[in-house]
C-alpha cells in the first residue's frame, strides 16, 4: 500500500515539474521575458554608435545596453537564427562593445573613471520557435587587442587567413564558389 | 616639409567578429569580392534587418521594458510626452549618480504594487496625476 502511495506521489511531483518547465519555456518564448539579472536593469542606449581612439581605434553600435541596479553596464546583441545557439563571433562582438563601453564618451553612460562593465553579455536570439536570452562570458581587453592586431595583419597581407572551423559555415558562404580553402570536398584544417 | 602618417582606420565590432566566423570570408569582404547570395541567405538577412528595427522600436518606446510597472505609464500611457520626459529625467539626471540609481531601484520595487492599487482607485489616479504634473513641469523646466 505504501509503495503505491509513494509511486503516486512521485508521479504527481514529476507532473508538477514538467508543468513548471513547460510554463517557463512558454514564458521565455513569448519574447518579453528578460533574464533575471536584466529584469530590474534600465535601458541606457539602443543602436547608438560608440567610437574610441584609445586604447585602440574601434567603432561599434551595440543593439542595447542596460545599466544593472548594481551600477555596471551589460551589452546585448539581437540575432535572428534558425536555432538558439551562440557563436564565437557573437562573443567577440559583445567583447568589443564592452571595450567601447569602458572607454567611450557618451552623455547617457556613467562617468568614465570607474565606469563598470559586466564580464558577460547577452545574445537575444530570435528563432522561428520564439526568443531566447543566452549569456556569454566576454574576452579580456588584451584578447580584443590581439584580435585588432590580427585583423590589421590580415588586411596588410602579412598573415594568411585561416579557413572556417566548420564545413556548415562554407555551405552558406556567399564566396564559396571562388574560395581556395572551401570545406566540404576535403578538410583543410 | 614633414609628412604626417595616415592614422589607421577604426575597426568595427562586426569586422572583428567576422574573424571568429572565417578569416578567409572576412578578407574576401574586405577586398570587395563579389558575393553570390542565394535566396535563403537574402531572406535571412532581410529577416535579421527587420527584427533589428522592430526590437529597436520596441525597446526605445518602452513597450518591452516593464511597461505595467511604471506609474507614469499607468497614469499617462506609454507613448505620452509626460512619460517620455520622466524617462529622460531618469536616464540623464538620476542614473549617473549613486543616489539616483538607488531611487530608481526603489521605484522599480514599489511601482508594481502602486500600479495595482491605482487601477482599482480612479480617484488615486487623479491625485497621482496632479502630483506628477507638478514634478514633470519642474523637471521639464530644469532640462530645457
Amino acid at each position: 500500500m505504501y509503495g503505491g502511495l509513494l509511486s503516486l506521489l512521485l508521479i504527481a511531483l514529476l507532473a508538477l515539474w514538467i508543468i513548471t518547465k513547460v510554463a517557463r519555456e512558454r514564458r521565455c518564448l513569448a519574447g518579453n521575458d528578460y533574464p533575471p539579472d536584466l529584469a530590474r536593469a534600465v535601458l541606457v542606449m539602443s543602436e547608438k554608435e560608440l567610437v574610441i581612439d584609445r586604447p585602440m581605434r574601434l567603432v561599434g553600435k551595440p543593439d542595447e545596453v542596460y545599466l544593472h541596479p548594481d551600477g555596471y553596464l551589460v551589452p546585448v546583441e539581437t540575432k535572428t537564427r534558425d536555432r538558439a545557439r551562440i557563436h564565437t563571433d557573437d562573443r567577440i562582438q559583445l567583447s568589443v562593445y564592452a571595450v567601447l563601453l569602458r572607454h567611450a564618451r557618451y552623455a547617457r553612460l556613467p562617468a568614465r573613471p570607474g565606469r563598470a562593465v559586466a564580464d558577460y553579455g547577452y545574445v537575444h536570439l530570435v528563432t522561428p520557435r520564439g526568443t531566447r536570452w543566452k549569456a556569454t562570458s566576454l574576452l579580456s581587453e588584451a584578447d580584443v587587442a590581439r584580435l585588432v592586431g590580427r585583423r590589421i595583419e590580415l588586411e596588410q597581407g602579412t598573415a594568411r587567413p585561416r579557413p572556417a572551423h566548420h564545413a556548415s559555415l562554407c555551405r552558406r558562404c556567399p564566396y564559396r564558389s571562388g574560395c581556395p580553402q572551401r570545406q566540404g570536398r576535403r578538410c583543410p584544417v | 616639409m614633414t609628412s604626417r602618417g595616415k592614422r589607421p582606420r577604426r575597426l568595427s565590432a562586426s569586422n572583428l567578429a567576422a574573424l571568429g566566423r572565417c578569416e578567409q570570408q572576412a578578407m574576401f569582404r574586405h577586398h570587395g569580392r563579389a558575393e553570390r547570395i542565394d535566396p535563403a541567405l537574402a531572406a535571412a538577412r532581410r529577416r535579421g534587418d527587420l527584427e533589428h528595427t522592430r526590437r529597436h522600436r520596441a525597446v526605445t518606446a518602452g513597450r518591452s521594458r516593464r511597461g505595467p510597472c511604471f506609474i507614469a505609464t499607468a497614469v499617462y500611457g506609454g507613448e505620452a510626452w509626460q512619460t517620455e520626459t520622466l524617462r529622460k529625467w531618469r536616464d540623464r539626471s538620476l542614473m549617473p549618480c549613486r543616489a539616483g540609481r538607488a531611487l530608481v531601484r526603489a521605484y522599480y520595487r514599489l511601482s508594481p504594487t502602486v500600479v495595482i492599487a491605482l487601477t482599482r482607485r480612479p480617484w488615486a489616479v487623479r491625485l497621482v496625476r496632479v502630483l506628477l504634473d507638478r514634478l514633470i513641469h519642474h523637471v521639464a523646466r530644469r532640462m530645457a
